[in-house]
């Protein structure tokens, strides 16, 4: 007899499997995929870098025969070659951020939510006080603190993101921890600390899959919305952040220093939710 | 030989109170309870739904602590062991559970469900070894070694109740407490895991604590039997003298209340099942905690707690048992 069953698949292949077949979904994980790689690798491709001023070409507009092809800024800088650097800042920021912080977000929330009784109240209350917190007062603390730069902005984002995701996670390790295989695991000598990080984690994946896809585009916004406010991403650096607000400062003159980190920025977090739609859609067990 | 013993054991749930510094307070579910187990039998515990059997049976194996009284495993006071001596000794008891498919983690393939337990009681077995015990213990509860490579939700409930079986079996246990294990499942399929259980009590020399609100199942399966309402012991028992003639009035009541197949039977007694108010547990009566729907009820019984009596090998908690 020939074997006819299928292979096994396990929840997390078979939500993959589902993610697969969301076509917008899928353009978007391509769109993105291709932004990331020119902001990249796009950059090597320049005989100059995003801080060489040159100086036959200043504030030139868009002129593809040109070897600044979407022209150059106020003090001759390349636009396309600041945008693509601005965005590798922006991208790696956002990434970085939303794996620190729900890295953190996530055992915080498990412990809490499996120890309960005295130590889940003392954690949940510590997290409700940091909530309170005024961020922007927050980042100028932490500017100070690290003596400002890429080090206290990233401080910073973690420092206020991963309040999320650790409310999020401790109401399911909540749920989990009353259920039956991790009563079986307790009775299978496994130390709280192994039941944490065998049982309840894995089982909050969806969850965090699905919150961590939205936390993405959420730093992003605050990268760019702190450099737009000049505490972020300094000059001569690029982000998307500052490269707008240097665009909205010459936005009466020249709409192109707006438009081109502007569109790049609003296309990146389109395609980040629609990603985290589908993965909602693919990992949500209510929806099913 | 005595595997376990409790005495006066008393077990409640901690309901916290609101703020951070708020003492919390305990909501007893078992009273004064006390039995105890020899290598190798079955003890069952019967009683309606929310008189404490299940908590009664996760003290036992201190996965609840116990408020007070004793838990004696192999003479030896559990209270007592360390954190990590009680973890070493978790294999010698085990647990099966009442919903078999949420006792599985459904991210976990069967074959790592099973053989985890194992790989923390002997830390030297490698990835292949525990492989391959998981499957002799599949096999032994009569799944193929194919089930390994699956998930609990491609399993069927009773397919899923015997890889917690497995799973439960694997470390060569002592003492397996069987919490409602077949209430979850279809009729057929819960005479195969009661008999199941049977061959492997008399291949592993295992002792049960089968707990289960379905009196048939119970004599089917045990020696002693332990009747249970609202936390404390009304009746305890060997098998055969409870079911030929049980002294207290409530097990006389649940007897009564097992359907009967007979519909023509069936009619004329009806008439019999239990009226009033189950008492919240929440502020126990201060007599019996029957005698608000117990029909040979005194005055006497509403105000004097009965305290378990033995009649021969046999004991039931009534005050008026010799009438």
């Amino acid at each position: 007899m020939v074997d006819i069953t299928p292979r096994s698949l396990s929840t997390f292949q078979l939500q993959l499997r589902r993610f697969a077949q969301n076509r917008l979904a899928m353009i978007s994980v391509a769109l993105l995929a291709l932004i990331a790689a020119s902001c990249f690798f796009g950059p090597f491709a320049f005989p100059f870098t995003g801080e060489d001023a040159d100086f036959d070409f200043i504030g030139a507009p868009i002129d593809l025969a040109s070897p600044h092809p979407f022209g150059t800024d106020d003090f001759g800088r390349d636009l396309l070659l600041r945008v693509l650097e601005g965005g590798r800042i922006s991208l790696a920021i956002g990434f970085l951020g939303a794996i620190t912080a729900g890295f953190i977000g996530v055992l915080y929330g498990a412990v809490a939510g499996y120890a309960g009784g005295r130590t889940d109240r003392l954690m949940m209350r510590m997290v409700e006080i940091l909530y309170g917190f005024p961020y922007v007062i927050l980042v100028i603390l932490l500017s100070l603190l690290f003596g400002g730069g890429n080090v206290a902005l990233f401080a910073a984002i973690v420092f206020t993101l991963w309040l999320t995701p650790a409310v999020i996670v401790r109401a399911q390790a909540q749920s989990l921890s009353k259920r039956e295989f991790v009563e079986a695991a307790r009775a299978g000598g496994m130390t709280p600390w192994q039941i944490v990080l065998e049982h309840i984690v894995p089982n909050c994946a969806s969850v965090v899959i699905v919150y961590g896809s939205l936390l993405v585009p959420e730093v992003i916004l605050s990268e760019s919305f702190l450099s737009f406010l000049g505490i972020g991403i300094k000059e001569p650096q690029a982000s998307w952040g500052n490269l707008i607000q240097t665009g909205t400062a010459a936005m009466d003159t020249d709409l192109r220093l707006l438009l081109l980190p502007g569109i790049l920025l609003a296309l990146v977090l389109f395609c980040l939710n629609f990603i985290a739609d589908g993965l909602r859609d693919a990992f949500d067990p209510n929806d099913r | 030989m005595t595997l376990l013993q409790a005495a006066r054991l008393n077990v409640g749930y901690p309901v916290s109170g609101a703020g951070v510094f708020s003492k919390s307070r305990i909501l007893p579910i078992v009273h004064d309870t006390s039995l105890s187990l020899d290598a190798g039998r079955t003890l069952g515990v019967v009683g309606e739904s929310g008189c404490g059997k299940s908590t009664l049976g996760r003290a036992l194996l201190r996965l609840i602590k116990p408020t007070s009284g004793i838990v004696l495993w192999q003479g030896q006071d559990m209270a007592t062991m360390s954190a990590d001596t009680l973890r070493k000794r978790r294999s010698e008891m085990q647990i099966i559970f009442q919903d078999p498919v949420a006792a599985l983690d459904p991210r976990m393939t069967i074959g790592r469900i099973v053989s985890r337990p194992l790989a923390t009681f002997e830390p030297s077995l490698g990835r292949a070894e525990l492989n391959s015990r998981a499957i002799d213990s599949l096999r032994l509860v009569g799944l193929s070694a194919d089930f390994a490579q699956r998930y609990a939700h491609e399993l069927s409930g009773g397919q899923a109740q015997r890889v917690g079986i497995a799973r439960a079996i694997i470390g060569r246990p002592k003492l397996v407490i069987c919490d409602e294990p077949v209430s979850a499942l279809d009729v057929s399929i819960q005479a195969q895991v009661v008999n199941l259980l049977m061959d492997l009590q008399d291949q592993l020399g295992l002792a049960l604590v089968f707990i289960s609100h379905n009196l048939a199942v119970v004599r089917h399966i045990s020696h002693e039997v332990m009747v249970m309402c609202l936390g404390r012991v009304m009746e305890t028992g060997p098998r055969d003298d409870f079911y030929a003639k049980p002294l207290h009035p409530y097990s006389k009541a649940l007897m009564s209340a097992v359907p009967e197949p007979d519909p023509r039977r069936e009619k004329g007694r009806i008439g019999q099942s239990l009226r009033g108010e189950l008492p919240s547990a929440l502020s126990p009566p201060p007599g019996c905690v029957f005698a608000s729907r117990c029909p040979i009820a005194r005055p006497r019984c509403h105000t004097e707690r009965p305290e378990l009596r033995s009649f021969g090998v046999r004991q039931a908690a009534c005050h008026f048992i010799e009438e």
